[in-house]
């Protein structure tokens, strides 16, 4: 699914940047079941060294061509913290800045910036899904179940987020988001994934 | 900076611009390192810049060398085709064949010495006739009023190296000499003509390699002593290979393989890789202190060799203090260069042992953008297309 290139006629001109493959593989399912065509998905295989990767990025052949760019990354433990890694990437990148999430940064190309889960609080990718399969039976079982664990370990509301999202889909019989995904196991209808089939758009 | 941690006096270009020459109107090549891969789409100049930098260091001095250089798979300096009579031999050296405007290359090196070559065709019949009038009709007066008859007008090509003051403060005065190309088709040449900037070799992509000459360069081989280490390397292709000697054959001077079977056999015969990887690596110890340039490096050997070949080159080249500027349209060969410049830590700071440069077109103009190993690690492992 990551081989995308830049030379792909559905990928020159607009590009976005995903953490890793199991973003890659859920936008892209959301992709298709929203019909959005033409935008270039690329895995970064982790934020870090961010700034590098994306200069590389726009070293690479082919880039020229893009007009947008898209960057999807989590809050993780601090919305602040990481929109501060995000711009500062890009500036290390030569990219525009935007001013703020989901505001579009004029330039060559233009640079638009979505930080799970809500552009403003703390938190990863993993929780809007959790959003949405709120009413799932089966999270009836999950949240006792990490409450069990998170009374035993000590993590953060991220890790946490990520416990459940893989309890639940791996009651499904998934290993992890994206092949859930691949699996029609979300419904993409619904209100949480509104803001990011908008930033997908609107790229 | 210097090839060698043992302080000599190695020297490198760290940057070429060249100018209205063949598809550039104006190229920057920037930082060089020491080991250079041109990559880029066919047809945007990539064999160019191995021409570019073949030309400015060129023993124009010796014209006779420069006629007899190869180039783009020809036997000599691109001189054809043209239209004789109408366009000069040269006019497809210059950008769009717009001879009128001048061609310029100008290298930097790691010292921070800048030498330009400035290539002018000379149109003007006047200034044509006060320039080499005194070569072709030696002892005669010129005469203002006096034109060339119909058609015997020769081609005068202008190469001037600009005239420069040295770091230490040493005055270099400009040298101007003239190549003049009679309708009757014989060259001739006057002035001070520029002298090559450091030794350079080139190897085409797909000529036939002259045994004859090869051998030659394999005699410095011997001199040196590093034979044993050439046939260390070329185990990599023929395992079997125990020596490597020349031997006098009616049709000159040939390379013979000693492979254990009780007879040599020629170099020739054990494949295009050893005979192609022999040729690099005895050039590489022939362009000592210079310019080693190869279009198409990939070219003959499998993809399994190609980090070993990259080990090979590196040695070779370091110990001759070479320069190596190489083109290719291989991604495995790029990889295995990268992974192989990666795990060596090198003698020089990173990204000045080895770059990848991909050569691209942007509308009129062409540009080159750089990789250093680690930039090109990043790319490769995310997928990004470099070439």
């Amino acid at each position: 699914m990551s081989t995308l290139k830049w030379g792909d006629a559905s990928a020159q001109r607009k590009v976005l940047f995903v953490e890793g493959d199991d973003e890659f593989r859920a936008i892209a399912a959301l992709m298709q079941d929203q019909s959005i065509s033409g935008l270039g998905l690329r895995d970064l295989h982790g934020r870090t060294n961010l700034g590098e990767k994306l200069s590389v990025a726009r070293k690479a052949s082919g880039f020229s061509e893009v007009q947008s760019v898209g960057i999807l990354c989590d809050a993780e433990q601090s919305f602040a913290v990481s929109w501060s890694n995000v711009t500062g990437a890009l500036e290390v990148a030569g990219l525009s800045v935007p001013a703020a999430p989901l505001s579009r940064a004029r330039g060559t190309p233009d640079v638009t910036v979505f930080i799970s889960p809500d552009n403003s609080g703390n938190g990863v990718f993993e929780d809007i899904f959790l959003d949405c399969m709120a009413g799932d039976p089966h999270m009836g079982c999950v949240e006792p179940f990490a409450s069990c664990i998170t009374g035993m370990v000590s993590m953060n509301a991220a890790h946490e987020s990520k416990l459940k999202m893989q309890a639940l889909v791996a009651s499904k019989g998934k290993r992890l988001i994206g092949e859930a995904a691949d699996n029609h196991v979300f419904d993409w209808s619904h209100i949480a994934f509104r803001p990011l089939i908008e930033f997908l758009r609107t790229l | 900076m210097t090839f060698e941690s043992s302080g000599t006096d190695g020297r490198f270009i760290r940057r070429a611009n060249i100018s209205h020459f063949r598809g550039f109107k104006d190229l920057i090549l920037e930082p060089l390192a020491r080991i250079n891969l041109i990559a880029g789409l066919n047809n945007v100049g990539k064999t160019a810049v191995l021409e570019a930098l073949q030309l400015k260091n060129m023993p124009f001095n010796n014209f006779m060398l420069v006629l007899n250089a190869p180039v783009r798979n020809s036997p000599n300096w691109g001189f054809q085709p043209f239209m004789r009579g109408v366009e000069a031999p040269w006019a497809a050296w210059f950008h769009r064949y717009e001879v009128s405007q001048p061609i310029e290359i100008a290298i930097t090196t790691n010292n921070s010495e800048t030498s330009t070559l400035r290539l002018r065709n000379l149109i003007d019949a006047q200034e044509i006739q006060e320039k080499v009038a005194p070569v072709l009709f030696p002892g005669q007066p010129i005469v203002d009023s006096e034109v060339w008859a119909f058609g015997a007008q020769p081609h005068v090509l202008e190469l001037q190296v600009p005239g420069k003051q040295t770091s230490s403060g040493f005055m270099i005065p400009q040298t101007t000499g003239y190549i003049i190309f009679e309708q009757s088709g014989q060259l001739r040449v006057s002035g001070a003509l520029p002298q090559a900037t450091m030794p350079a070799i080139y190897r085409p992509s797909r000529a036939d390699g002259n045994p004859n000459e090869l051998a030659q360069l394999f005699g410095q081989l011997v001199v040196q002593k590093q034979v044993p280490e050439l046939v260390e390397s070329l185990k990599m292709m023929e395992p079997r290979l125990k020596d490597i000697t020349t031997v006098a054959t009616p049709i000159g001077a040939q390379l013979y393989g000693d492979i254990g079977i009780g007879h040599q056999m020629p170099l020739k015969l054990m494949g295009e890789g050893t005979e192609k990887l022999t040729s690099l690596l005895v050039d590489a110890a022939s362009a000592r202190d210079g310019l080693l340039l190869i279009d198409e490096i990939e070219n003959g050997f499998h993809y399994s060799v190609l980090e070993s070949i990259w080990a090979s080159l590196d040695q070779a080249t370091r110990q001759s203090r070479v320069q190596l500027v190489a083109t290719t349209h291989s991604l495995e060969c790029i990889a295995a260069a990268q992974r192989y410049f990666s795990r060596d830590p090198g003698l020089l700071p990173s990204g000045e042992d080895f770059r990848v440069f991909r050569v691209e077109r942007d509308g009129e103009a062409v540009k080159a953008i750089g990789f250093t190993a680690e930039e090109l690690g990043e790319a490769l492992e995310l997928g990004f297309e470099v070439r």
